[in-house]
């Protein structure tokens, strides 16, 4: 009797647990005039050219360049296929937003360049995921998000992207 | 967890099927089409369903008694506060409650003031029912008509002045703006979906808009609180200044656009 006691509270705890919100969900709402609030890079950006002023060019490569932060573990090059299920996914990279990659992949923006064959353009990897974490450090003001300075993605995961974008295995380079 | 992944997975495969058998489509063409389609399928078009339900509302009494025929006359065409044209000139400063307002927020305002409605009642869902087919409605009144946004008072200028800023305003955990998408980047694509260019094609003239993909119509500020949503930013709550500031930034854009509502949109 007790075990079958136990075992439905267990399904009870079970089931409820399965409906805990996210913790990105939980907690107070936020607010439009708290997500409007800008850094001091996005305030820069916002003009009708989007370009950094040339005065302020230098402090402002520095800064984004200061924010990149590296895998604990030093490896910025991961693995490809959890790089492509990131990359596709649109909670997390949604690459496919801008670019096109996979040539299975239709649905692919035209804002980015084709990343198709990325990985025999002999770019350096370092590159990749820094450019991947902050775009900003390479292009100022970009449309490109910068997806490590926002944590959208974290420097594992850029780093399993890196991969999917260099690996010859990977769909985007056979 | 496992239910939710399994769920995600099913809707993510859902969403890729239908990707693998999308073309990239004209999207003028493309819209044309389903206005064709539509109109065949039903012999008019949704849009035009809404305004005449705004008329109705229009000539329907509120909880005071008052309707807005009351004071605006029969069909709008009243001798003294007639909305023939109204529409073309809004957002706009409007005295009686100090304020610039959009179509959505002078018509909640005119239903709380005029015509007894109680505000908690109409701030949300219940309130869009009614709000949303009268604005397609006082907007239609002025078809044919030039868009000719004046920034006369202070006021305006200064809306007019948030609304620029809001506008270019790189925001959020993408970085976005408005100008970003809809200036540097229209025309080109988000996956399969062609970015308007607002400014360009004169928007505020043909919004309020039937949304065939969702079979909806739209007023200017269920679109912006759209687009918000997809660049991760909360989205202002109905009736919020950013809605008035960047209409007012696209009014001005719009002026010399010819009004023509319900507009028929993607």
């Amino acid at each position: 009797m007790k075990k079958w006691i136990i075992s439905v509270a267990g399904l009870i705890v079970g089931i409820s647990l399965l409906y805990v919100p996210d913790t990105a969900e939980a907690g107070k709402k936020r607010t439009f005039e708290e997500d409007i609030k800008q850094d001091w890079a996005q305030k820069v950006c916002s003009n009708p050219e989007s370009k950094v002023p040339p005065e302020l060019l230098d402090k402002f490569l520095e800064e984004q360049r200061k924010l990149i932060k590296y895998p604990e573990s030093g490896n910025i090059y991961g693995d490809w296929k959890r790089g492509e299920k990131l990359f596709s996914n649109p909670k997390k990279g949604n690459c496919y937003a801008c670019h096109c990659a996979d040539p299975k992949e239709l649905a692919c923006g035209n804002i980015g360049p084709n990343l198709r064959g990325y990985g025999k353009r002999k770019k350096d990897p370092e590159y990749t995921y820094r450019k991947i974490y902050n775009s900003w450090a390479y292009v100022p003001c970009s449309v490109m998000y910068r997806a490590g300075v926002h944590g959208r993605l974290t420097p594992e995961e850029i780093a399993d992207i890196v991969a999917y974008l260099h690996s010859p295995e990977s769909p985007i380079n056979k | 967890m496992v239910i939710r992944y399994a769920l995600l997975a099913l809707v993510t495969s859902g969403m890729l099927g239908i990707s693998f058998s999308e073309e990239i489509k004209d999207p003028a063409e493309e819209v044309k089409k389903q206005k064709k389609l539509l109109l065949e399928l039903m012999g008019v078009l949704p849009g035009d369903l809404i305004v005449e339900e705004g008329k109705e509302y229009f000539h329907k009494e509120g909880p005071n008694g008052k309707s807005c025929a009351s004071c605006h006359g029969k069909d709008g065409k009243g001798e003294k506060m007639p909305l023939v044209g109204a529409y073309a000139t809004m957002p706009k400063y409007y005295k009686d409650i100090d304020k610039v307002a959009d179509l959505d927020l002078r018509i909640k305002s005119c239903m709380e003031k005029y015509l007894g409605y109680d505000p908690k009642k109409i701030s949300g869902k219940a309130g869009r029912k009614i709000i949303v087919p009268l604005a397609t409605y006082v907007a239609s009144l002025s078809n044919g008509m030039k868009f000719n946004v004046k920034l006369d008072h202070p006021k305006e200028k200064e809306m007019f002045e948030k609304g620029k800023e809001l506008w270019y305003a790189r925001v959020g955990k993408m970085d976005f703006s408005c100008a970003m998408c809809h200036d540097k980047y229209g025309g080109y694509r988000i996956r399969l979906q062609t970015l308007a260019k607002p400014k360009e094609s004169k928007v505020m003239r043909y919004w309020p808009a039937y949304r065939y993909s969702k079979d909806k119509m739209w007023t200017m500020e269920d679109r912006i609180r759209g687009c918000y949503k997809q660049i991760r930013v909360t989205r202002p709550p109905f009736y919020h200044w950013a809605h008035v500031a960047l209409q007012m930034y696209m009014a001005v854009n719009s002026n010399g656009g010819v009004v023509e509502v319900p507009g028929f949109v993607r």
